[in-house]
């Protein structure tokens, strides 16, 4: 069991670079979160979304730069600080030989939970992830979304104070992925978490800090705005989404479409500056009947001053 | 490192492929022990005549013991492929690199592991020719020494194939290399004999079992054995390490 210092952050980052030969991975990352704390890392595929995350969770060391968790750092006490991370990778990592519950005790106990205290966080993982059905499954027979909730399941086990989670939607289903998002915002409650997907509707259900990545630099930060739960603004702030439908359109079309500020023809879709929920715009379209090819949110205007040539920005409050 | 024996062994003894290799282990092992029995009992009228002639416990070290763990080191590499290279290729090591224990850990772990499975085989290998008591005279306490010097050896022949393991990125790569280290360890001894160069056959580890199953066990065998399990240990903890470092490639 892993109890963090109460005054101290669960994760601090600080000038966190990765280099791999003259490659740069990961470039100049702080961060601080606190308990409570949802972040959700969005980026291209390459990005750096996954290195970071094994950086963060002490599977990769970084280059320079220090990482903080519960107060111990990664690089001088790497197993104190591995006591306080719970890390759900990309594929989850899982012993196929093994039924759900025994993989789950074996866990726990490698986390050095005494028999009885391991029997209680696998029943209480078990329940907060629904896989009290699959507990005596073997782990080879399960469906990848399956696999998913166990390997969050194992994430869960030993309380930590920061939880790190690789695309953990990846073959989930559209309830799983509520679900999903419902556990993640129980467990926030006692812990920081970082998601990371490069699906931005997937962030949004329970994110509440954005960052976002591109080649290894995190390059903004906005707050979530769709999130009902963690919405702190009156207003929503408009954002960029790019769409293809099947149907050819106008323009007035689109701007008949509620909460469409503007839309602008591309070359193969339209951009449109949207106030609102993207879910609602996709359904606004599907009830058109204008046949949705694609609904992706432009998170960088290209050429915009800063998008690439602005350094990483800090994260960390300024003091 | 308890939880890591354990869940190893559980795994272990999960894997159909173990309990076939067990079965053909027996079958050899009854194969042998038979075979020594009737080789013995053909030229019993003879060795009669002799004088110092080896009885039947003497007999079966030499005659079942040495081509019985040849049979269990040919199993070593099967039995520990799947340790660190199956797992790194189907990402279940990343459960061990992610908790909190040390590399030395988990290279001890997973050799304690083995080395439980390997005590199981010497066992099963020794009840063959103890079963023999039933009908003939046999000097329990120097087969049970020969069978402690067998897992001995099959325990550093574990750890080169561990180290294998650790260093390859695929199961059936670890399985091959471990393999030709161990016969080329084994036929060292036949090229120091055959070219005299004493330094050459004192590598072998054939050497070293031969001379701790005839029944006297040197401080320079036991020296030898310890130093190969401790460095193929260093080996993997050392590939363990820059895994974390470097991070885990599947």
């Amino acid at each position: 069991m892993t109890t963090p210092q109460t005054d101290t952050p669960p994760l601090v980052v600080r000038q966190l670079t990765l280099h791999r030969g003259q490659a740069v991975i990961v470039a100049d990352l702080a961060l601080r979160l606190q308990t409570g704390d949802v972040l959700g890392l969005v980026g291209a595929n390459g990005a750096g979304k996954s290195t970071t995350l094994q950086c963060l969770a002490g599977h990769l060391s970084p280059s320079e730069g220090e990482v903080w968790v519960a107060g111990h750092n990664l690089v001088d006490a790497p197993a104190s600080a591995r006591a306080h991370i719970g890390y759900l990778p990309d594929p989850p990592s899982l012993h196929n030989e093994l039924r759900v519950s025994r993989h789950l005790r074996a866990i726990a106990s490698l986390h050095g939970l005494k028999r009885a205290a391991s029997d209680d966080a696998v029943a209480r993982v078990l329940e907060l992830c629904r896989l009290t059905d699959a507990a005596s499954k073997r782990i080879a027979h399960l469906s990848q979304g399956y696999r998913q909730r166990v390997g969050l399941a194992q994430a869960l086990l030993h309380q930590p104070a920061v939880l790190l989670l690789d695309e953990p939607t990846n073959g989930l289903d559209l309830d799983s992925q509520d679900q999903f998002a419902e556990t993640v915002r129980a467990v926030s409650a006692h812990c920081a978490v970082i998601i990371s997907s490069h699906h931005l509707s997937d962030l949004r259900a329970c994110c509440n800090r954005m960052a976002s990545l591109t080649a290894g630099r995190l390059i903004e930060q906005h707050n979530n705005t769709l999130n009902p739960r963690r919405d702190t603004h009156a207003g929503r702030e408009p954002e960029t989404v790019f769409i293809r439908v099947h149907q050819p359109l106008d323009v007035d079309a689109l701007q008949c479409l509620r909460g469409v500020v503007s839309a602008t023809a591309e070359r193969d879709g339209w951009k449109i500056t949207y106030r609102g929920d993207t879910a609602e715009l996709s359904q606004a379209i599907a009830e058109r009947g204008w046949g949705l090819r694609q609904l992706s949110p432009m998170l960088f205007e290209p050429g915009a001053a800063g998008a690439k040539s602005t350094p990483s920005v800090s994260l960390e409050p300024a003091p | 490192m308890i939880p890591i024996i354990s869940l190893e062994l559980a795994r272990t003894l999960r894997n159909p492929a173990i309990w076939l290799i067990v079965t053909l282990l027996q079958c050899a092992f009854a194969w042998y022990s038979l075979s020594a029995l009737e080789a013995y009992l053909e030229l019993q009228p003879r060795l009669a005549l002799s004088d110092n002639a080896p009885g039947l416990s003497t007999w079966l070290m030499g005659r079942y013991t040495l081509p019985a763990t040849f049979a269990c080191m040919l199993a070593v590499p099967v039995l520990c492929m799947q340790k660190f290279a199956g797992d790194r290729q189907n990402g279940a090591l990343n459960c061990l690199l992610m908790a909190p224990v040390s590399s030395l850990k988990i290279a001890l772990g997973k050799l304690c592991a083995v080395a439980c499975v390997l005590a199981g085989i010497s066992a099963l290998s020794a009840l063959n020719v103890l079963a023999l008591r039933a009908v003939a005279p046999i000097d329990t306490v120097a087969l049970l020494y020969a069978h402690a010097c067998q897992w001995l050896y099959l325990l550093a022949c574990a750890g080169i194939g561990l180290a294998c393991s650790a260093l390859c990125r695929s199961a059936q790569s670890a399985a091959f290399s471990s393999a030709a280290a161990l016969l080329m360890l084994w036929l060292l001894s036949q090229g120091g004999a055959t070219s005299g160069i004493n330094w050459l056959a004192e590598l072998s580890i054939a050497t070293h079992l031969s001379r701790a199953l005839a029944g006297v066990l040197h401080t320079g065998d036991l020296v030898y054995f310890v130093a190969v399990i401790a460095v193929s240990t260093a080996v993997v903890t050392r590939a363990l390490e820059n895994a974390r470092v470097f991070g885990e490639r599947t």
